[in-house]
């Protein structure tokens, strides 16, 4: 019988078997492991940069707090300052709308009737100072006949109006209290200081030295001045 | 037992990514799987990048490791799959030899069905076949494959897995013949030798 390539025989199994018992359990003398077969554990100058890394962000993280810290402790000032110039924008505004606002004649006679002098004027005692701007404005007059100077200081502002501005026959530009109540924004109570020197027509000036200084009408102001008070 | 419970802890410090562990398991099993890969390449040198690129394998999928499975043989599979690939990008420089070119041993031993032979033999043997036939008697005898896996790692026939084979055990029955009959021939020459100068 002829033997098959493909079929093994029994001899065959037992070479098979003994070539298996004789190789599979061998060992040879391995070579050294090679240069990053096993794993590395992290080397030094990681571990140095990661060092270094770490300080660095501390250092930025420190930076930036202290930075968050220092706008923290300016920002009242800041939020102090902004406030006063919306004031102040306001304050332009309801002037301008004072200026161009139209009065009654009616109005304008009371007015001009409780128009002290500014010689009346006293300071009250139990002025508070406050931070809100006060605008102090010399009441319009038809006999000036000039514009004083603008006075500024701090949060207040001390302005006349022009005698163009304050024609009595024609539209009247009302004080700065009127202004302050038609105009929508929530502005300080301005004070209307007198004119320092008002022209009052020649009958009602005889008729106000004819009545007592007691019963002349004092205006109290609520004038509020910054601390230091000084003028530019 | 011990063994194995100490294999377990190694191989779970292995799966750690402990260097400690890694060397430990190179060092034991470093020695059996360079002989693998010297079967199934053709020079040291291979054998070298073999076991070098296997043991990286191993550490790098031991996690996919299953304890079911012996440990040795999953070693074994990486160490052999690693040879085949090495093989593969290597065959285009390699001229295909076929085992009728390997020069024929001297003498007719064939009659010789159980010659005696070592293991130092048996791999000088192995060594003298094509790598082709090699691989296939090498993962069919030593690493325990079926013709249908070999067929499917080194892409033929299992029929050509099947006839490479049986060629294969043929040549090194022959040569393992010869190798035992040169050897009692000179033990008898020696012995012949000793009792005449006596």
């Amino acid at each position: 019988m002829k033997e098959n390539d493909f079929n093994m025989t029994q001899t065959d199994a037992d070479f098979d078997a003994r070539c298996h018992a004789l190789l599979a359990e061998k060992k040879v003398a391995a070579p050294p492991p090679g240069d990053g077969l096993f794993a590395q554990p992290f080397p030094a100058w990681k571990r140095w940069g990661m060092t270094v890394g770490a300080a660095l962000l501390l250092a930025v993280a420190a930076a930036w707090m202290s930075n968050i810290g220092e706008e923290a402790a300016s920002t009242p000032d800041e939020v102090q300052t902004s406030e006063t110039m919306e004031l102040r924008e306001v304050l332009d505004v309801s002037d301008n709308a004072a200026s161009t606002e139209p009065v009654t004649g009616n109005e304008v006679a009371v007015e001009e009737a409780s128009m002290p002098t500014i010689e009346n004027v006293e300071a009250p005692e139990d002025i508070v100072p406050t931070a809100a701007p006060n605008v102090v404005r010399e009441a319009p007059s038809a006999s000036t006949a000039f514009e004083e100077p603008t006075l500024t200081q701090g949060g207040s502002n001390i302005e006349t109006a022009s005698a163009e501005e304050a024609r009595p026959d024609g539209p009247i530009a009302t004080s700065d209290a009127e202004a302050a109540t038609t105009a929508p924004q929530s502005v300080p109570d301005p004070v209307v200081l007198p004119a320092e020197s008002v022209a009052q027509p020649s009958s009602e000036e005889a008729k106000e030295e004819a009545v007592p200084e007691e019963s002349k009408p004092r205006l109290t102001l609520p004038l509020t001045l910054p601390a230091g008070g000084g003028q530019h | 037992m011990a063994s194995s419970e100490e294999l377990k802890l190694l191989i779970e410090e292995c799966k750690a990514q402990k260097a400690a562990a890694q060397r430990q398991m190179y060092a034991r099993f470093s020695g059996q799987l360079f002989a693998t890969a010297l079967r199934h390449t053709n020079s040291r040198e291979d054998a070298e990048d073999v076991l070098q690129d296997s043991f990286v394998k191993i550490f790098k999928h031991i996690k996919s490791y299953r304890q079911d499975f012996s440990f040795e043989g999953w070693m074994r599979r990486i160490v052999v799959n690693t040879a085949i690939t090495h093989y593969r990008k290597h065959l285009k420089h390699q001229h295909h030899q076929d085992i009728a070119e390997v020069p024929a041993t001297p003498g007719d031993l064939e009659n010789q069905s159980d010659p005696e032979f070592t293991a130092d033999e048996l791999e000088l043997a192995i060594a003298q076949l094509p790598l082709g036939y090699r691989t296939v008697f090498c993962m069919y005898v030593i690493e325990g494959y079926k013709h249908n896996e070999i067929a499917e790692q080194l892409g033929i026939d299992v029929n050509t897995s099947k006839s490479q084979l049986s060629r294969a055990r043929k040549y090194l029955q022959r040569v393992l013949a010869t190798l035992s009959a040169r050897a009692q021939s000179t033990t008898s020459n020696a012995s012949g030798n000793a009792g005449f100068a006596s």
